[in-house]
């Protein structure tokens, strides 16, 4: 092997090595052509195109509707569990009261009540998801789990769109703002809203394409299964 | 939940096309439909998502790591001769993707 093929073949093979669960077998088949090709340089222009991978993070696909079924519950648990959050806005809106009353210009009680409001917004869609997963965890349901499993996810997709999800989002973001505003107005805050704003898109995004791959990939199942 | 079409996509769903029965090395394709390894890999990921795409590792001689082969699924036949037509039909007056013709 030539210096520039076995460059080649390392860079795969770090491809391989970092790849993430779902992206692996692919990573190991870009791997194995790099070897294939005859000609150095195409090695190592595909080797280095495919460090694409890295950057696509996602979980084993789903291998069967059996597994599919046993993961309902779990999720549903984990959804519920993930609105124990309240806590957190409780203490957050308590924070943005006392920072009204100890606003000292027009603009920062602006800011902490544009902050309060946007906590409401939020609290208002926790306690009501959290309720609906408590009632959905206790009922006793005859359709199959990934039937449920399904709907949960497609619910889950569907979110960032509708009306609930985007009153949660503009009070997420009404809450940062109001908060970074009312602490701390000007260079500070602009600083600190924009790594803030876009950090929290990247993973909302992120979870967002999770759900919406484990969607496709229970419905490829279910058409199979058809 | 409906795939999204991009005009890669659709190359690569015509080159599969084109040789329907046949399993595919990623490299083969790539040089065929001109894309690099960075964007053909994250459409045939998708395609076997949606169990579009089927893929399978064969060993090319004794003492050679075996390869990954990709074929179209018959819901990926389907959908790849919908998403072909569908570009001869909008490109009027020039042939669709370079000459490729559905099969």
């Amino acid at each position: 092997m030539t210096p520039v093929h076995r460059l080649a073949f390392k860079v795969s093979e770090t491809v391989v090595k970092y790849a993430s669960p779902g992206c692996r077998e692919w990573a190991e088949g870009l791997l194995q052509e790099t070897v294939s090709i005859e000609s150095d340089w195409s090695a190592l222009c595909w080797a280095l195109g495919s460090t694409r991978i890295l950057l696509d993070r996602r979980e084993k696909p789903i291998g069967s509707l059996a597994e599919a079924s046993s993961m309902t519950w779990k999720f549903v648990e984990e959804q519920r569990v993930g609105t124990s959050q309240w806590m957190v806005h409780l203490t957050l809106a308590l924070q943005e009261l006392l920072g009204f009353i100890g606003a000292k210009t027009g603009f920062q009680r602006f800011c902490w009540s544009a902050a309060m409001l946007g906590t409401l917004l939020v609290l208002t869609h926790v306690f009501t998801e959290r309720r609906r997963l408590k009632n959905l965890l206790h009922c006793n349901i005859e359709e199959e789990n990934f039937v449920i499993y399904k709907a949960e996810l497609e619910r889950a997709c569907r979110f960032p769109a509708s009306a609930q999800g985007l009153f949660f989002y503009f009070g997420l973001f009404l809450s940062c703002c109001g908060i970074v505003l009312g602490e701390a107005p000007g260079f500070v805050s602009g600083l600190l809203l924009s790594i803030l704003l876009p950090g929290v898109a990247v993973l909302v995004l992120h979870r967002h394409g999770m759900y919406r791959r484990r969607l496709e990939r229970l419905e490829a199942l279910l058409a199979e299964r058809a | 939940m409906r795939m999204r079409s991009s005009p890669q996509s659709t190359i690569v769903l015509a080159e599969f096309l084109q040789h329907r029965s046949e399993w595919r090395y990623g490299y083969d394709i790539s040089r065929s439909t001109g894309l690099k390894s960075g964007t053909l890999y994250p459409i045939l990921m998708r395609l076997a998502e949606r169990g579009m795409l089927e893929t399978s590792w064969e060993t090319v001689s004794a003492g050679c790591p075996p390869r990954h082969m990709y074929k179209l699924t018959q819901e990926g036949t389907r959908y790849a001769r919908a998403q072909v037509n569908v570009v001869s039909v909008k490109s009027v007056g020039k042939p669709a993707l370079g000459g490729v013709t559905p099969v």
